[in-house]
């Protein structure tokens, strides 16, 4: 445990798992450790903070050790973990923060936009930054469908809104986060 | 998509994707091992199902032994007179005698002392045949033929005066048929069971010092509870303890769980929009708790003892508020609709908010298992003083916002009565 090294760079997912379902903590270990970074890259778009995210993460192994007996060993390792890591992030989200947003759910008409340049490479914290000034709904339905791909209905589903709802808050998400990029970074890169 | 929401996206794709949090990798894993300990141990120990589980067997075991105890305390109390008929050598008549198993009256008797004395055996085996051949034979006479009840062995009691009816009394005997000592009286079949049973209950008051943790944050008053409670002892070693505490809660919590049931169940904050950003929570309440126990005595010695009892509790509410001051954080747009250029503005604001729930308006039926180890020692000549380390875990969510709470403490209690 801790900052053990290990040589465990050749193993492949699947024995890991095999290990893993035999209680063996080593492999558990191993495994949390090669997912780690991509469990917190999709944890903290969910959560904003580091230890959010840690815990978000943490959530998801836990919950990875008790449904290993339901992967199927032939397929991937990877995005099965991915859909239990944004389920997990989805629940903490629906028990943080179960109220709605009353945001007016308007039409957005995209050719009122400004258009924005885009110029600059973002770090991860530049996003956060920017996320950080969304609105949770707006955040959440942001990282579901452009991120990872959800459909819409399938937000409205995992979110408890109608469809309309999501695509309004996408449709919001994507404008404010125009107006806030524009807003912190435009002046930072025509700085001379 | 416009090209910005393009470019935007990849970048932030290609953001996340680079993402490294390897140096975080063995911090994640320590808090994940200590996390799944803290979870396996009670897991292990108490799952929920088996938590649920463990709560309806102690029900049922508690119930079975109860029904025992009072059957067999029915068994050994006033029961029907039994006619038997025995056959007295002395007097080569048929006497007969009515055989009354733990009852207050005494019968008529046409047999004498002596007849009756030599014809104990005889009664007791009349009464062996008897209870094999009489239909709806009693218990207690199978009982008296146990070997393990000799609490029930026969006694002597006073004759009755001379009795009407020409039925021979003490001094109508002639000396010559009293062949057996003056001292073997005449026989009744009385249970000295009674006498013993007013031991097996006692009553005690104790009160209790508690702490709660509210979801996953333990809070940082503690709690007070006062009760009532009765002793049973079933056996040597198991007990059954009923009882009535009352107990006032008052904690501050500066959980989020416990502030958003909180906007949930409040008016007052229906409307607000925006992210709640901080929190402070308060609740109050006053509880009435009916704990049903079963303790198991491991070690008795002296006087003193150890136990260890498990049961479940219902909890009765008599009053909740809940309060809370939270920081919402809204961001609202502002469309210049002579530009088309749209301005964000966050605003802070701090939303106060109650929620009170009137008495009785919930009640968590068997909602708590109860675990705790106790030390019991004299303390004056017949009373005892009980220290006794509890917890008590939930069976379901608790209190009217559906908290998922945890109490623990520690509890002093005055046994009275052995």
């Amino acid at each position: 445990m801790g900052s053990r090294k290990f040589s465990a760079e050749g193993i492949p997912d699947q024995q890991l798992v095999q290990g893993c379902l035999e209680g063996k903590e080593y492999c558990q270990e191993v495994l949390y450790k090669r997912y780690f970074s991509y469990a917190m890259s999709v944890c903290i778009r969910y959560a904003g903070n580091q230890d959010e995210a840690m815990k978000a993460v943490n959530d998801s192994f836990m919950k990875v050790l008790e449904s290993l007996e339901n992967y199927d060993p032939s397929k991937p390792f990877k995005p099965w973990y991915a859909k239990i890591l944004v389920n997990t992030a989805i629940d903490r989200y629906r028990i943080h923060f179960r109220y709605r947003s009353k945001f007016a759910d308007e039409d957005i008409s995209e050719d009122r936009e400004p258009e924005a340049e885009m110029d600059m490479d973002l770090a991860v914290n530049d996003i956060l930054e920017l996320y950080r000034h969304l609105p949770e709904q707006y955040r959440v339905t942001f990282n579901l469908y452009e991120m990872d791909g959800y459909t819409h209905e399938e937000i409205a589903q995992m979110l408890g809104i109608t469809v309309s709802t999501s695509r309004s808050n996408l449709a919001r998400a994507k404008k404010m986060l125009r107006e806030l990029y524009r807003k912190k970074f435009e002046s930072v890169s025509k700085a001379p | 998509m416009n090209r910005f929401d393009d470019i935007f996206l990849k970048k932030v794709k290609e953001a996340f994707d680079s993402y490294d949090a390897g140096h975080l990798a063995d911090e994640g894993w320590k808090r994940f091992v200590k996390n799944r300990r803290k979870k396996r141990g009670l897991t292990l120990l108490i799952p929920f199902r088996a938590k649920a589980a463990s709560v309806l067997i102690l029900l049922f075991a508690g119930s079975a032994v109860l029904y025992l105890t009072f059957q067999r305390q029915k068994e050994t109390g006033p029961v029907a007179v039994r006619t038997d008929t025995v056959d007295m050598k002395e007097t080569g008549k048929k006497t007969t005698r009515e055989t009354i198993a733990g009852d207050r009256k005494v019968p008529a008797q046409t047999a004498t002392f002596a007849e009756e004395a030599k014809s104990t055996a005889a009664v007791r085996t009349d009464m062996e045949k008897a209870s094999e051949t009489t239909a709806g034979t009693r218990p207690r006479e199978k009982a008296a033929r146990r070997p393990d009840t000799d609490r029930y062995a026969y006694r002597f009691v006073p004759a009755p005066a001379k009795r009407k009816g020409g039925i021979l009394s003490v001094a109508d005997r002639k000396p010559e048929a009293l062949d057996v000592p003056e001292t073997e009286e005449r026989m009744m079949f009385l249970p000295e069971a009674d006498a013993g049973s007013s031991g097996k209950t006692s009553f005690m008051a104790g009160v209790s010092g508690l702490m709660a943790s509210v979801e996953d944050m333990v809070a940082s008053a503690p709690g007070v509870a006062v009760g009532f409670y009765m002793e049973h002892r079933l056996n040597r070693s198991v007990a059954i303890r009923p009882g009535l505490a009352l107990a006032r809660h008052n904690y501050s919590l500066g959980d989020r769980y416990v502030g958003d049931r909180l906007v949930e169940s409040s008016h007052d904050m229906s409307n607000l929009a925006g992210t709640i950003d901080t929190y402070d929570s308060h609740m109050e309440m006053l509880t009435m708790e009916v704990p049903v126990n079963l303790l198991f005595t491991l070690l008795e010695r002296g006087g003193k003892r150890f136990f260890v009892s498990a049961g479940a509790s219902t909890v009765f509410y008599l009053d909740q508020r809940f309060s809370g001051s939270y920081l919402s954080v809204t961001t609202r747009e502002n469309l210049n609709t002579y530009t088309g250029e749209i301005t964000y503005d966050t605003s802070y604001r701090t939303v106060s908010a109650e929620s009170d729930h009137p008495a009785f308006s919930h009640v968590d039926l068997f909602g708590l298992t109860n675990f705790s180890a106790g030390y019991a020692f004299p303390m004056g000549k017949n009373s005892f003083m009980l220290v006794e380390p509890w917890v008590q875990l939930p069976v379901t969510d608790l209190t009217s916002l559906h908290l998922r709470m945890r109490y623990g403490g520690l509890s002093v209690k005055v046994q009275f009565g052995k």
